[in-house]
Protein backbone atom coordinates (compact mmCIF):
# COMPACT_ATOMS: atom_id res chain seq x y z
CA UNK A 1 0.00 0.00 0.00
CA UNK A 2 1.35 3.58 -0.80
CA UNK A 3 2.34 5.18 2.35
CA UNK A 4 0.72 8.65 3.22
CA UNK A 5 2.99 11.62 4.75
CA UNK A 6 1.11 13.60 7.54
CA UNK A 7 3.89 15.72 7.76
CA UNK A 8 2.77 17.42 4.38
CA UNK A 9 -0.52 18.08 5.91
CA UNK A 10 -2.14 21.54 5.37
CA UNK A 11 -3.36 23.06 8.21
CA UNK A 12 -6.85 21.42 9.14
CA UNK A 13 -8.61 25.08 8.98
CA UNK A 14 -7.79 24.55 4.90
CA UNK A 15 -9.59 21.61 4.17
CA UNK A 16 -12.56 21.96 6.82
CA UNK A 17 -13.63 25.24 5.29
CA UNK A 18 -14.90 23.28 2.30
CA UNK A 19 -16.54 20.53 3.99
CA UNK A 20 -18.40 22.59 6.09
CA UNK A 21 -19.82 24.59 3.71
CA UNK A 22 -20.94 21.87 1.94
CA UNK A 23 -23.99 20.80 4.24
CA UNK A 24 -25.09 23.94 3.13
CA UNK A 25 -25.68 23.04 -0.42
CA UNK A 26 -27.39 20.00 0.05
CA UNK A 27 -29.59 22.47 2.58
CA UNK A 28 -30.45 24.48 -0.38
CA UNK A 29 -30.92 21.69 -2.61
CA UNK A 30 -34.15 19.90 -0.31
CA UNK A 31 -35.30 23.98 0.27
CA UNK A 32 -35.78 24.27 -3.63
CA UNK A 33 -37.34 20.88 -3.62
CA UNK A 34 -39.59 21.36 -1.02
CA UNK A 35 -40.40 24.76 -2.90
CA UNK A 36 -40.26 23.78 -6.57
CA UNK A 37 -40.88 20.28 -6.36
CA UNK A 38 -43.38 19.94 -9.15
CA UNK A 39 -41.00 21.67 -11.56
CA UNK A 40 -38.23 20.23 -11.10
CA UNK A 41 -39.82 16.67 -11.63
CA UNK A 42 -41.43 17.77 -15.10
CA UNK A 43 -38.72 17.50 -16.74
CA UNK A 44 -34.69 17.07 -16.05
CA UNK A 45 -33.83 20.12 -18.42
CA UNK A 46 -36.64 22.40 -16.58
CA UNK A 47 -34.84 25.54 -14.82
CA UNK A 48 -35.38 24.41 -11.21
CA UNK A 49 -34.02 20.93 -12.24
CA UNK A 50 -31.13 22.39 -13.36
CA UNK A 51 -30.57 24.51 -10.43
CA UNK A 52 -31.38 21.63 -8.32
CA UNK A 53 -28.27 19.11 -9.93
CA UNK A 54 -25.75 21.96 -9.98
CA UNK A 55 -26.61 22.73 -6.05
CA UNK A 56 -25.62 19.19 -5.69
CA UNK A 57 -22.27 19.14 -7.98
CA UNK A 58 -21.13 22.83 -8.21
CA UNK A 59 -21.79 23.06 -4.81
CA UNK A 60 -21.88 19.81 -2.41
CA UNK A 61 -19.75 17.70 -4.11
CA UNK A 62 -17.74 20.74 -5.33
CA UNK A 63 -16.66 21.64 -2.08
CA UNK A 64 -16.11 18.55 -0.53
CA UNK A 65 -13.87 17.56 -4.20
CA UNK A 66 -11.42 21.11 -3.42
CA UNK A 67 -11.28 20.81 0.51
CA UNK A 68 -9.93 16.86 -0.14
CA UNK A 69 -7.94 17.95 -2.67
CA UNK A 70 -6.13 20.39 -0.45
CA UNK A 71 -5.66 18.08 1.94
CA UNK A 72 -4.73 14.76 0.11
CA UNK A 73 -2.54 16.33 -3.01
CA UNK A 74 0.53 16.52 -0.70
CA UNK A 75 -0.70 13.90 2.03
CA UNK A 76 -1.12 10.88 -0.63
CA UNK A 77 0.93 12.59 -3.73
CA UNK A 78 3.69 14.65 -1.82
CA UNK A 79 2.79 16.91 -3.93
CA UNK A 80 2.88 20.48 -2.35
CA UNK A 81 0.98 22.96 -2.98
CA UNK A 82 1.98 27.09 -2.82
CA UNK A 83 0.95 28.61 0.39
CA UNK A 84 -2.21 26.36 0.92
CA UNK A 85 -3.95 29.11 3.71
CA UNK A 86 -3.64 31.77 1.20
CA UNK A 87 -4.81 29.93 -1.95
CA UNK A 88 -7.27 28.60 -0.27
CA UNK A 89 -9.39 31.88 0.87
CA UNK A 90 -9.85 32.68 -2.57
CA UNK A 91 -10.86 29.28 -3.95
CA UNK A 92 -13.26 28.64 -1.37
CA UNK A 93 -15.08 32.25 -1.38
CA UNK A 94 -15.13 32.35 -5.16
CA UNK A 95 -16.01 28.49 -5.68
CA UNK A 96 -18.95 28.76 -2.76
CA UNK A 97 -19.97 32.30 -4.46
CA UNK A 98 -19.73 31.08 -7.79
CA UNK A 99 -22.42 27.82 -7.13
CA UNK A 100 -24.91 30.15 -5.35
CA UNK A 101 -24.85 32.44 -8.59
CA UNK A 102 -25.10 29.54 -10.83
CA UNK A 103 -28.34 27.86 -9.47
CA UNK A 104 -29.82 31.57 -9.38
CA UNK A 105 -28.86 31.95 -12.32
CA UNK A 106 -30.45 28.68 -13.59
CA UNK A 107 -33.60 29.04 -11.16
CA UNK A 108 -34.81 32.68 -12.08
CA UNK A 109 -33.08 32.72 -15.82
CA UNK A 110 -31.24 35.46 -15.13
CA UNK A 111 -27.98 36.65 -17.29
CA UNK A 112 -26.08 38.54 -15.25
CA UNK A 113 -26.03 35.86 -12.51
CA UNK A 114 -24.98 33.42 -15.46
CA UNK A 115 -21.92 36.13 -16.05
CA UNK A 116 -21.17 36.56 -12.33
CA UNK A 117 -20.94 32.75 -11.95
CA UNK A 118 -18.88 31.95 -14.64
CA UNK A 119 -16.15 35.08 -13.40
CA UNK A 120 -16.88 33.50 -9.84
CA UNK A 121 -15.91 29.83 -10.73
CA UNK A 122 -13.62 30.35 -14.11
CA UNK A 123 -11.45 32.85 -11.24
CA UNK A 124 -11.47 30.05 -8.47
CA UNK A 125 -10.45 27.57 -10.89
CA UNK A 126 -7.72 29.56 -12.44
CA UNK A 127 -6.51 29.94 -9.13
CA UNK A 128 -6.56 26.81 -8.37
CA UNK A 129 -5.78 24.33 -11.10
CA UNK A 130 -2.55 26.00 -12.44
CA UNK A 131 -1.06 25.52 -8.16
CA UNK A 132 -2.36 22.11 -8.71
CA UNK A 133 -1.31 20.94 -11.94
CA UNK A 134 2.19 22.75 -10.79
CA UNK A 135 2.74 20.23 -7.83
CA UNK A 136 1.10 17.70 -9.24
CA UNK A 137 3.75 17.38 -12.06
CA UNK A 138 6.71 18.60 -10.05
CA UNK A 139 5.98 15.46 -7.91
CA UNK A 140 8.20 12.72 -8.87
CA UNK A 141 6.69 8.96 -9.24
CA UNK A 142 4.38 7.17 -10.58
CA UNK A 143 2.05 6.22 -7.78
CA UNK A 144 -1.18 5.19 -8.62
CA UNK A 145 -2.79 7.97 -6.24
CA UNK A 146 -0.93 10.99 -8.69
CA UNK A 147 -1.75 9.25 -11.78
CA UNK A 148 -5.51 9.62 -10.82
CA UNK A 149 -5.54 12.65 -9.57
CA UNK A 150 -3.66 14.61 -12.09
CA UNK A 151 -6.33 13.08 -14.64
CA UNK A 152 -9.17 14.37 -12.10
CA UNK A 153 -7.67 17.40 -12.06
CA UNK A 154 -7.27 17.88 -15.86
CA UNK A 155 -10.95 17.07 -16.32
CA UNK A 156 -12.32 19.30 -13.66
CA UNK A 157 -11.16 21.99 -15.89
CA UNK A 158 -12.33 21.01 -19.03
CA UNK A 159 -15.70 20.14 -16.91
CA UNK A 160 -15.58 23.94 -16.05
CA UNK A 161 -14.43 25.17 -19.60
CA UNK A 162 -17.55 23.14 -21.40
CA UNK A 163 -20.09 24.36 -18.62
CA UNK A 164 -18.68 28.24 -18.69
CA UNK A 165 -19.70 28.30 -22.16
CA UNK A 166 -22.72 26.45 -21.91
CA UNK A 167 -23.78 29.09 -19.23
CA UNK A 168 -22.42 32.38 -21.52
CA UNK A 169 -24.61 30.43 -24.46
CA UNK A 170 -27.54 30.54 -22.07
CA UNK A 171 -26.82 34.18 -21.29
CA UNK A 172 -26.92 34.55 -24.90
CA UNK A 173 -23.10 36.16 -25.25
CA UNK A 174 -22.26 33.04 -27.11
CA UNK A 175 -23.32 31.15 -29.90
CA UNK A 176 -26.46 28.36 -29.08
CA UNK A 177 -23.88 25.62 -31.03
CA UNK A 178 -21.69 25.12 -27.52
CA UNK A 179 -24.84 23.83 -25.85
CA UNK A 180 -24.56 21.00 -27.36
CA UNK A 181 -21.65 19.81 -25.00
CA UNK A 182 -23.93 18.67 -22.03
CA UNK A 183 -22.88 14.99 -22.51
CA UNK A 184 -19.54 15.93 -22.44
CA UNK A 185 -19.64 18.10 -19.49
CA UNK A 186 -21.95 16.08 -17.97
CA UNK A 187 -19.15 12.33 -18.61
CA UNK A 188 -16.02 14.91 -17.81
CA UNK A 189 -17.97 16.23 -14.39
CA UNK A 190 -19.18 12.73 -12.89
CA UNK A 191 -16.76 10.58 -14.27
CA UNK A 192 -13.51 12.70 -15.24
CA UNK A 193 -13.65 14.73 -12.00
CA UNK A 194 -15.86 12.47 -9.82
CA UNK A 195 -15.35 9.07 -9.80
CA UNK A 196 -11.64 9.32 -10.77
CA UNK A 197 -10.99 11.55 -7.68
CA UNK A 198 -13.08 8.83 -6.04
CA UNK A 199 -10.95 6.18 -6.83
CA UNK A 200 -7.74 8.28 -6.05
CA UNK A 201 -9.00 8.74 -2.65
CA UNK A 202 -10.55 5.20 -2.00
CA UNK A 203 -6.93 3.57 -3.03
CA UNK A 204 -6.33 4.98 0.04
CA UNK A 205 -8.79 4.88 2.22
CA UNK A 206 -10.85 2.16 1.87
CA UNK A 207 -8.23 -0.01 2.66
CA UNK A 208 -7.43 2.06 5.72
CA UNK A 209 -10.65 2.66 7.50
CA UNK A 210 -12.81 0.38 6.41
CA UNK A 211 -10.10 -2.64 6.92
CA UNK A 212 -10.16 -4.24 3.40
CA UNK A 213 -7.08 -5.64 1.18
CA UNK A 214 -5.58 -3.20 -1.05
CA UNK A 215 -7.37 -2.20 -4.57
CA UNK A 216 -5.10 -4.94 -7.11
CA UNK A 217 -2.46 -3.63 -8.82
CA UNK A 218 -3.40 -4.33 -12.29
CA UNK A 219 -7.19 -2.19 -11.40
CA UNK A 220 -5.66 0.53 -9.60
CA UNK A 221 -3.01 1.32 -12.43
CA UNK A 222 -5.07 1.17 -15.42
CA UNK A 223 -8.29 2.57 -14.07
CA UNK A 224 -7.54 6.31 -14.07
CA UNK A 225 -5.69 5.99 -17.61
CA UNK A 226 -8.32 4.23 -19.09
CA UNK A 227 -11.37 6.30 -17.65
CA UNK A 228 -9.45 8.97 -19.57
CA UNK A 229 -9.37 7.23 -23.07
CA UNK A 230 -13.12 6.08 -22.35
CA UNK A 231 -14.59 9.86 -21.66
CA UNK A 232 -12.68 10.51 -24.98
CA UNK A 233 -13.80 8.26 -27.15
CA UNK A 234 -17.34 9.13 -26.07
CA UNK A 235 -16.25 13.03 -27.06
CA UNK A 236 -14.98 12.40 -30.26
CA UNK A 237 -17.51 9.03 -31.89
CA UNK A 238 -20.56 11.25 -31.51
CA UNK A 239 -22.81 7.83 -31.24
CA UNK A 240 -24.72 7.43 -27.80
CA UNK A 241 -22.91 3.86 -27.76
CA UNK A 242 -19.36 4.79 -27.42
CA UNK A 243 -19.94 6.27 -23.76
CA UNK A 244 -20.78 2.19 -23.15
CA UNK A 245 -16.94 1.54 -22.43
CA UNK A 246 -17.17 4.60 -19.73
CA UNK A 247 -19.97 3.13 -18.10
CA UNK A 248 -18.44 -0.32 -17.74
CA UNK A 249 -15.25 1.33 -16.31
CA UNK A 250 -17.79 2.79 -13.44
CA UNK A 251 -19.42 -0.23 -13.14
CA UNK A 252 -16.22 -2.09 -12.81
CA UNK A 253 -15.19 0.39 -10.03
CA UNK A 254 -18.12 0.17 -8.10
CA UNK A 255 -17.58 -4.09 -8.08
CA UNK A 256 -14.31 -4.08 -7.54
CA UNK A 257 -15.02 -1.89 -4.25
CA UNK A 258 -17.84 -4.02 -3.41
CA UNK A 259 -15.57 -6.87 -3.53
CA UNK A 260 -13.22 -5.57 -1.30
CA UNK A 261 -15.99 -4.62 1.04
CA UNK A 262 -16.53 -7.87 0.93
CA UNK A 263 -13.31 -9.21 1.96
CA UNK A 264 -12.76 -7.18 5.12
CA UNK A 265 -10.73 -7.90 8.33
CA UNK A 266 -13.53 -6.60 10.54
CA UNK A 267 -17.10 -8.14 11.22
CA UNK A 268 -18.62 -4.45 12.76
CA UNK A 269 -20.13 -2.65 10.16
CA UNK A 270 -19.90 1.22 10.93
CA UNK A 271 -21.80 4.07 9.17
CA UNK A 272 -18.97 4.83 6.51
CA UNK A 273 -18.93 1.40 5.79
CA UNK A 274 -22.32 1.52 4.61
CA UNK A 275 -22.40 4.89 3.36
CA UNK A 276 -19.89 3.23 0.79
CA UNK A 277 -21.45 -0.12 0.04
CA UNK A 278 -24.85 1.40 -0.68
CA UNK A 279 -22.94 3.70 -3.10
CA UNK A 280 -21.67 1.14 -4.86
CA UNK A 281 -24.88 -0.40 -5.30
CA UNK A 282 -26.73 2.48 -6.77
CA UNK A 283 -23.90 3.37 -8.53
CA UNK A 284 -24.08 -0.45 -10.45
CA UNK A 285 -27.87 0.64 -10.46
CA UNK A 286 -26.81 3.87 -12.67
CA UNK A 287 -24.58 2.12 -14.71
CA UNK A 288 -27.71 -0.63 -15.60
CA UNK A 289 -29.70 2.45 -16.22
CA UNK A 290 -27.58 4.63 -18.20
CA UNK A 291 -26.80 1.52 -20.74
CA UNK A 292 -30.50 0.78 -21.05
CA UNK A 293 -30.93 5.04 -21.66
CA UNK A 294 -28.37 4.53 -24.70
CA UNK A 295 -31.09 2.46 -26.42
CA UNK A 296 -33.86 4.00 -25.53
CA UNK A 297 -35.52 2.15 -23.35
CA UNK A 298 -37.18 3.28 -19.87
CA UNK A 299 -38.78 6.41 -21.14
CA UNK A 300 -38.55 10.49 -19.57
CA UNK A 301 -38.21 8.97 -16.36
CA UNK A 302 -35.18 6.96 -16.56
CA UNK A 303 -32.70 9.88 -17.18
CA UNK A 304 -33.85 10.89 -13.45
CA UNK A 305 -33.70 7.61 -11.68
CA UNK A 306 -29.99 7.61 -12.96
CA UNK A 307 -29.81 10.90 -12.10
CA UNK A 308 -30.62 10.05 -8.55
CA UNK A 309 -28.75 6.84 -8.55
CA UNK A 310 -25.51 8.91 -9.67
CA UNK A 311 -25.21 11.74 -8.03
CA UNK A 312 -27.11 11.46 -4.49
CA UNK A 313 -27.00 7.87 -4.33
CA UNK A 314 -23.69 7.69 -5.08
CA UNK A 315 -21.85 11.01 -5.12
CA UNK A 316 -23.24 12.19 -1.49
CA UNK A 317 -23.46 8.69 -0.31
CA UNK A 318 -19.50 8.05 -0.28
CA UNK A 319 -18.78 11.74 0.51
CA UNK A 320 -21.13 11.30 3.49
CA UNK A 321 -19.48 8.20 4.38
CA UNK A 322 -16.00 9.94 4.00
CA UNK A 323 -16.52 12.83 5.81
CA UNK A 324 -17.70 11.15 9.05
CA UNK A 325 -14.27 9.68 8.78
CA UNK A 326 -11.14 12.36 7.35
CA UNK A 327 -13.23 15.32 9.40
CA UNK A 328 -12.50 13.62 13.00
CA UNK A 329 -8.94 12.06 12.07
CA UNK A 330 -7.42 15.79 10.62
CA UNK A 331 -9.14 17.06 13.51
CA UNK A 332 -7.49 14.25 16.19
CA UNK A 333 -3.60 14.14 13.91
CA UNK A 334 -3.79 18.08 14.43
CA UNK A 335 -4.49 17.88 18.21
CA UNK A 336 -2.46 14.73 18.95
CA UNK A 337 0.72 16.40 19.32
CA UNK A 338 -0.41 19.33 21.18
CA UNK A 339 -2.82 18.52 23.53
CA UNK A 340 -1.98 15.87 26.50
CA UNK A 341 -5.73 13.24 26.50
CA UNK A 342 -6.97 13.95 22.98
CA UNK A 343 -10.86 13.16 23.33
CA UNK A 344 -10.78 9.58 21.59
CA UNK A 345 -12.01 10.02 17.45
CA UNK A 346 -15.03 7.73 18.07
CA UNK A 347 -16.44 10.57 20.66
CA UNK A 348 -15.71 13.22 18.42
CA UNK A 349 -18.64 12.00 16.50
CA UNK A 350 -22.36 10.88 18.15
CA UNK A 351 -22.32 7.26 16.42
CA UNK A 352 -26.14 7.27 17.44
CA UNK A 353 -27.08 10.06 14.65
CA UNK A 354 -24.46 9.04 12.45
CA UNK A 355 -26.30 6.10 11.97
CA UNK A 356 -29.40 7.60 12.13
CA UNK A 357 -27.91 9.97 8.72
CA UNK A 358 -27.59 7.10 6.94
CA UNK A 359 -30.94 5.68 7.27
CA UNK A 360 -32.56 9.14 6.74
CA UNK A 361 -30.14 9.20 3.40
CA UNK A 362 -31.38 5.67 2.53
CA UNK A 363 -34.85 6.65 2.85
CA UNK A 364 -34.73 10.32 1.53
CA UNK A 365 -33.44 8.41 -2.17
CA UNK A 366 -36.01 5.75 -2.15
CA UNK A 367 -38.08 8.87 -1.98
CA UNK A 368 -36.22 10.75 -4.74
CA UNK A 369 -36.50 7.34 -7.12
CA UNK A 370 -40.13 7.36 -6.13
CA UNK A 371 -40.38 10.71 -6.75
CA UNK A 372 -39.64 9.86 -10.61
CA UNK A 373 -42.39 7.93 -11.40
CA UNK A 374 -44.73 9.67 -8.74
CA UNK A 375 -43.75 13.40 -8.41
CA UNK A 376 -45.71 14.30 -4.83
CA UNK A 377 -43.02 11.96 -3.16
CA UNK A 378 -40.72 14.76 -4.03
CA UNK A 379 -41.75 16.73 -1.10
CA UNK A 380 -40.59 13.68 1.07
CA UNK A 381 -37.58 13.90 -0.73
CA UNK A 382 -37.25 17.09 -0.19
CA UNK A 383 -37.92 16.96 3.76
CA UNK A 384 -35.43 14.12 4.15
CA UNK A 385 -32.90 16.09 2.50
CA UNK A 386 -33.11 18.61 4.63
CA UNK A 387 -32.55 16.42 8.01
CA UNK A 388 -29.95 14.65 6.18
CA UNK A 389 -28.30 18.04 5.61
CA UNK A 390 -28.58 18.96 9.28
CA UNK A 391 -27.89 15.63 10.77
CA UNK A 392 -24.08 15.71 8.59
CA UNK A 393 -23.68 19.60 9.07
CA UNK A 394 -24.33 18.96 12.85
CA UNK A 395 -22.00 16.12 12.80
CA UNK A 396 -19.75 18.04 11.34
CA UNK A 397 -19.81 21.02 13.60
CA UNK A 398 -19.73 18.79 17.01
CA UNK A 399 -16.74 17.17 15.76
CA UNK A 400 -14.70 21.09 15.19
CA UNK A 401 -16.20 22.39 18.50
CA UNK A 402 -14.61 19.47 20.29
CA UNK A 403 -11.39 19.75 18.83
CA UNK A 404 -11.55 23.69 19.68
CA UNK A 405 -12.55 22.98 23.22
CA UNK A 406 -9.79 20.40 23.23
CA UNK A 407 -7.03 23.02 21.96
CA UNK A 408 -8.26 25.50 24.31
CA UNK A 409 -7.54 23.73 27.35
CA UNK A 410 -4.82 23.08 26.37
CA UNK A 411 -3.41 26.20 26.54
CA UNK A 412 -1.86 27.91 29.37
CA UNK A 413 -3.92 30.41 30.62
CA UNK B 1 23.40 -9.63 32.48
CA UNK B 2 20.03 -8.76 32.96
CA UNK B 3 17.35 -10.79 30.73
CA UNK B 4 15.11 -8.40 28.64
CA UNK B 5 11.81 -7.49 29.45
CA UNK B 6 9.57 -9.18 26.44
CA UNK B 7 8.30 -6.42 24.20
CA UNK B 8 4.77 -5.21 24.57
CA UNK B 9 2.58 -6.51 21.93
CA UNK B 10 0.20 -4.03 19.90
CA UNK B 11 -2.44 -5.48 17.71
CA UNK B 12 -3.76 -3.68 15.89
CA UNK B 13 -4.29 -5.68 12.68
CA UNK B 14 -8.36 -5.62 13.22
CA UNK B 15 -8.39 -1.91 14.71
CA UNK B 16 -9.82 1.27 12.62
CA UNK B 17 -7.70 4.63 12.66
CA UNK B 18 -6.44 5.99 14.73
CA UNK B 19 -6.96 3.31 17.64
CA UNK B 20 -3.63 1.91 16.40
CA UNK B 21 -1.64 4.79 17.24
CA UNK B 22 -3.97 5.46 20.59
CA UNK B 23 -2.63 1.82 21.82
CA UNK B 24 0.79 2.49 20.54
CA UNK B 25 0.93 5.74 22.20
CA UNK B 26 -0.49 3.85 25.92
CA UNK B 27 2.05 1.21 25.05
CA UNK B 28 4.95 3.49 24.79
CA UNK B 29 3.81 5.19 27.73
CA UNK B 30 4.32 1.78 29.66
CA UNK B 31 6.94 1.04 28.48
CA UNK B 32 10.23 0.19 30.48
CA UNK B 33 14.54 1.25 29.70
CA UNK B 34 15.55 -0.90 27.12
CA UNK B 35 11.93 -2.68 26.40
CA UNK B 36 10.30 -2.72 22.99
CA UNK B 37 6.98 -2.17 21.74
CA UNK B 38 5.98 -4.72 18.88
CA UNK B 39 3.33 -3.16 16.92
CA UNK B 40 1.12 -5.33 13.75
CA UNK B 41 -0.73 -3.69 11.69
CA UNK B 42 -1.88 -3.91 8.43
CA UNK B 43 -0.64 -0.89 6.74
CA UNK B 44 2.58 1.19 7.02
CA UNK B 45 1.13 3.74 9.77
CA UNK B 46 2.44 7.06 8.28
CA UNK B 47 1.38 9.56 11.23
CA UNK B 48 2.57 7.09 13.71
CA UNK B 49 6.24 7.31 11.78
CA UNK B 50 5.79 10.95 11.62
CA UNK B 51 5.53 10.74 15.67
CA UNK B 52 7.80 8.84 16.38
CA UNK B 53 10.51 10.83 14.89
CA UNK B 54 9.60 13.50 16.34
CA UNK B 55 9.50 11.80 19.83
CA UNK B 56 12.91 10.11 19.83
CA UNK B 57 11.58 6.39 18.85
CA UNK B 58 13.34 4.28 16.90
CA UNK B 59 11.69 2.36 14.64
CA UNK B 60 11.72 -1.11 12.10
CA UNK B 61 9.62 -2.04 9.69
CA UNK B 62 9.71 -5.58 8.80
CA UNK B 63 6.81 -6.45 5.97
CA UNK B 64 5.24 -10.02 6.58
CA UNK B 65 4.28 -12.80 3.63
CA UNK B 66 0.40 -11.94 4.82
CA UNK B 67 0.55 -8.39 4.45
CA UNK B 68 1.20 -7.36 7.99
CA UNK B 69 3.50 -5.33 8.95
CA UNK B 70 5.60 -5.72 11.61
CA UNK B 71 6.84 -2.54 13.28
CA UNK B 72 9.02 -2.50 16.46
CA UNK B 73 9.61 0.49 18.64
CA UNK B 74 12.58 1.81 20.99
CA UNK B 75 14.11 4.72 22.33
CA UNK B 76 16.41 5.78 20.25
CA UNK B 77 19.06 7.24 22.71
CA UNK B 78 18.87 3.23 23.59
CA UNK B 79 20.58 2.07 20.19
Amino acid sequence: MQALSFEQAPPPSVPIRFFLTAPLFLLLAGLLLLVDGEAVMASRWTPAALALTHLMTAGFMLQVMLGALFQLMPVAAGANLWRPRVLALPVHLLSAIGAVMLVAAFHHQIAWAYQLAVVAIGCSVLAFVPAGMLALWRTPGTSHSLIALRIALLAFFFTVFAGATMALARAGLIDTWWLRFSSSHVALGLAGWGCVLVAAVGYLVVPMFQLTPAYPRWFARSFAPLMALAIGLGMVVSHPTAWLPLIGLVALFAGVTLDRQQRRRRAKLDATFRFWRFAMGCVLLACVGAVLMIFNIGGNTLPFAVGVLAILGGFVSVISGMLYKIVPFILWLYLQPRVRGVPPMTRMLNEHWVLWHWRVHVVMIGAALLATVWWPAVYLAGSLMVVSAALLGGQLLRVVSRARTALRLAQPS
Amino acid sequence: MTDRLPPIVVDARRLLPPEPMERTLEALDEMQPGQEVLLMIPRQPAPLFDMLRNNGYAYTVEPQPDGVFHITIRQASGD
